[in-house]
């Protein structure tokens, strides 16, 4: 784990604090305002950003977070503008930084060769969707040597046998998907979370967090009853896909993950 | 008359990919965690089935009294006497019943999800004759069936959107991105990582996640099986060569898969399009590269970023970004030869067909036909050169009456 990992997640969950992590896409509203959103988050005090890499077809996301993808390539997203991008935060803040997309352009640039960069420009841990811990071996491989993460999704469809596999390589944190679906905000957490998560939390070591469909600071609340934090991505993309000025973009998103991050204190 | 370079003796197809699903380095399982279950548990239900005598002896039977095969195989005299060349033969998928080789998967994977207990069937289609059969398959084995379809598909190919509603099936226009097949593809994944637990996805075509490009190529077998002893039956010797258009790529590795170890030269036809220029067509082999995509490591249109390239057909059954595992492997084994047709010249066959021989070619099918007519001239008189006919081209006079007032 890195140290930044280390340092921000260690100690608070060792004050019995929850973490707070959000999901962005990278290059919306625009490349620069992508670093303003991630450095508003960092200063609202968020735990981890979850920076998206824009790819054309993310089958595993709803249409917010499609048209976030669609959005960031559209303003010019490449690999190399995203590390970028992640210089420009990392220049200012210190706060843990998630590569997360799908595995195809991460592929295309060359696993290894994305994984120095990744490292170098100040990237965490990466999260790939569409890399199962089966097809992991090659990921795994090259984040060990740049000293970043491997993370990794659970569902609730995951059977022990798998969430043991995937508590072999999980580093940093553990992602688990609060219902079956793909992204995108909905009113209702489902029944069997809290049996869900008590499962994963029994056989991984790595904190967890839970994600998919989370927007109030009540449903934040509720899943860090169980969890060790909460993801909220689409809820927050969609306020940075609006059509308004951006320094009133910023006030809706500050307005909504203030909250939310007071939720898991 | 295999691919230079190839020692048949020394090439052995592969009866099932690895255990990690790969076919060499492609294929695979790259599919978000919450479908992995299914797809474990579809592999289960699959190795089970395709010994189980009971589960063998339902499909079979089907194929023989619902779909109407065997399928014959016909030579078209007439086309081959104006050609001069090799004696065109065709397998004739076209006769089957819902009109093309789709029918023998849906069947399968239908009958597969009766026995996993699933009641809710869901399934992408292009040119629409998958989802004609998935309609057909769920109708007859009483399944709830809700068809994924690109809006530009939906309106080329708009008689079959209303055959589906006619069987009972749910068609859903998908108006994201490029709204051809990989989009229908996203979309019902999109339904399937949602309902997964209740629901499967009669992938279309030998593509996406392992166990898939397998299991698919399994159902389609029957066509190369049937058609390798009818023409030994006929002309008491195997074809010199045989030729299939190739989308995803499911009726091309049906048809090859039991002359993989005969010497017989294979030629997988794809999409020339209107050009090879970027997003003009869907000729993956012609200038594609290996990448990740809908579950699946194979050759892949893309750009140098890794974003997925638009791609164009006349034909919508061929219209896609990817192709089948399998196909990737056979073509850097260099057992089957991949070549392109573009639209003009699949049109052209449509036409030359039609008159010379009173069939309609499907779009796609039409492709196989034009490298046919192009290339008979390269063989002897008494070779036999085999050409699948995937479907018939009913579906396709809208788009083909079309093409004619431009």
């Amino acid at each position: 784990m890195s140290d930044r990992f280390q340092a921000r997640f260690g100690s608070k969950l060792a004050r019995g604090q929850k973490l707070f992590v959000a999901y962005i896409g990278a290059g919306v509203p625009g490349l620069d305002e992508s670093v303003e959103v991630a450095l508003e988050l960092a200063r609202l005090g968020v735990d981890c950003i979850e920076f998206g890499l824009p790819f054309s077809d993310p089958y595993g996301d709803g249409s917010v977070n499609q048209a976030a993808a669609e959005a960031g390539l559209r303003n010019g997203v490449t690999v190399p503008v995203y590390f970028d991008l992640i210089r420009k935060i990392r220049a200012k803040t210190d706060i843990p930084l998630v590569a997360f997309g799908y595995s195809n352009p991460v592929w295309k640039f060359g696993v290894e060769a994305f994984a120095l960069e990744a490292s170098a420009a100040g990237i965490d841990a990466m999260l790939l969707v569409d890399i199962p811990v089966e097809e992991s071996d090659e990921l795994d491989a090259a984040c060990a040597k740049h000293g970043l993460a491997t993370t990794f999704l659970t569902a609730p469809t995951t059977p022990r046998k798998r969430l043991e596999a995937i508590a072999q390589r999980a580093r940093g944190f553990v992602y688990h998907v609060s219902r079956t679906g793909v992204t995108g905000e909905q009113s209702d957490l489902s029944a069997t979370l809290g049996e869900e998560v008590r499962l994963v939390k029994s056989i991984v070591r790595s904190p967890v967090v839970v994600g998919f469909g989370l927007s109030t600071p009540e449903q934040v609340h509720e899943v860090c009853q169980v969890a060790d934090g909460a993801v909220v991505g689409s809820a927050i993309v969609r306020r940075t896909l609006q059509e308004k000025p951006f320094p009133e973009i910023l006030r809706d998103v500050a307005k909504l993950v203030g909250p939310l991050v007071e939720a898991c204190r | 008359m295999h691919a230079p370079g190839l020692e048949l003796e020394s090439f052995s197809p592969l009866v099932e990919p690895d255990e990690r699903g790969r076919f060499g380095e492609f294929g695979g399982k790259f599919a978000p965690e919450v479908l992995m279950p299914a797809l474990e548990e579809l592999e289960a239900a699959w190795r089970s089935a395709r010994v189980d005598p009971e589960f063998l002896a339902q499909f079979h039977g089907l194929l023989a009294d619902f779909v109407g095969r065997p399928s014959p195989v016909y030579e078209a005299k007439r086309l081959s006497d104006e050609l001069g060349g090799a004696r065109l033969v065709f397998k004739r998928e076209d006769l089957n019943h819902t009109g093309a080789h789709k029918i023998n998967n849906a069947l399968g994977q239908c009958l597969l999800v009766k026995k996993m207990g699933k009641h809710r069937v869901i399934a992408e289609t292009g040119a629409g004759q998958h989802g004609v059969a998935t309609a057909t398959a769920c109708a007859l084995m009483d399944l709830e069936c809700v068809i994924y379809m690109g809006r530009v598909d939906t309106e080329r190919q708009a008689v079959n959107v209303e055959r589906m509603k006619m069987l009972g099936a749910t068609v859903v226009p998908v108006d994201q991105g490029t709204r051809t097949l990989k989009d229908a593809v996203n979309e019902a994944m999109r339904d399937w990582v949602t309902n997964v637990r209740d629901t499967h996805y009669v992938l279309g075509t030998a593509y996406g996640p392992h166990p898939f490009p397998w299991m698919v190529r399994e159902f389609q077998r029957v066509i190369g099986r049937e058609a390798r002893a009818q023409i030994l039956a006929k002309f008491g010797k195997l074809p010199a060569c045989v030729t299939a258009c190739v989308g995803g790529g499911s009726n091309a590795i049906g048809v090859m898969w039991d002359f993989l170890t005969d010497p017989v030269r294979l030629v997988g036809v794809e999409a020339g399009g209107r050009s090879l220029g970027e997003g003009e067509h869907a000729a993956r082999f012609a200038t594609g590269s290996v990448g990740i995509f809908q579950g699946s490591k194979s050759y892949l249109l893309q750009d140098s970023e890794g974003q997925v390239l638009g791609t164009h057909s006349v034909s919508a059954g061929l219209d896609y970004a990817s192709v089948g595992a399998e196909h990737a492997w056979l073509h850097d084994m260099g057992r089957v030869e991949y070549t392109y047709a573009t639209d003009d010249q699949a049109l052209a066959a449509f036409h030359r067909l039609a008159r010379t021989e009173g069939i309609l070619p499907a779009l796609e099918s039409s492709h196989a036909v034009a490298w046919a007519i192009e290339h008979a001239v390269d063989f002897s008189p008494s070779d036999i050169l085999l050409v699948n006919l995937s479907g018939r081209g009913d579906k396709d006079l809208h788009t083909v009456m079309g093409a004619a007032r431009v």
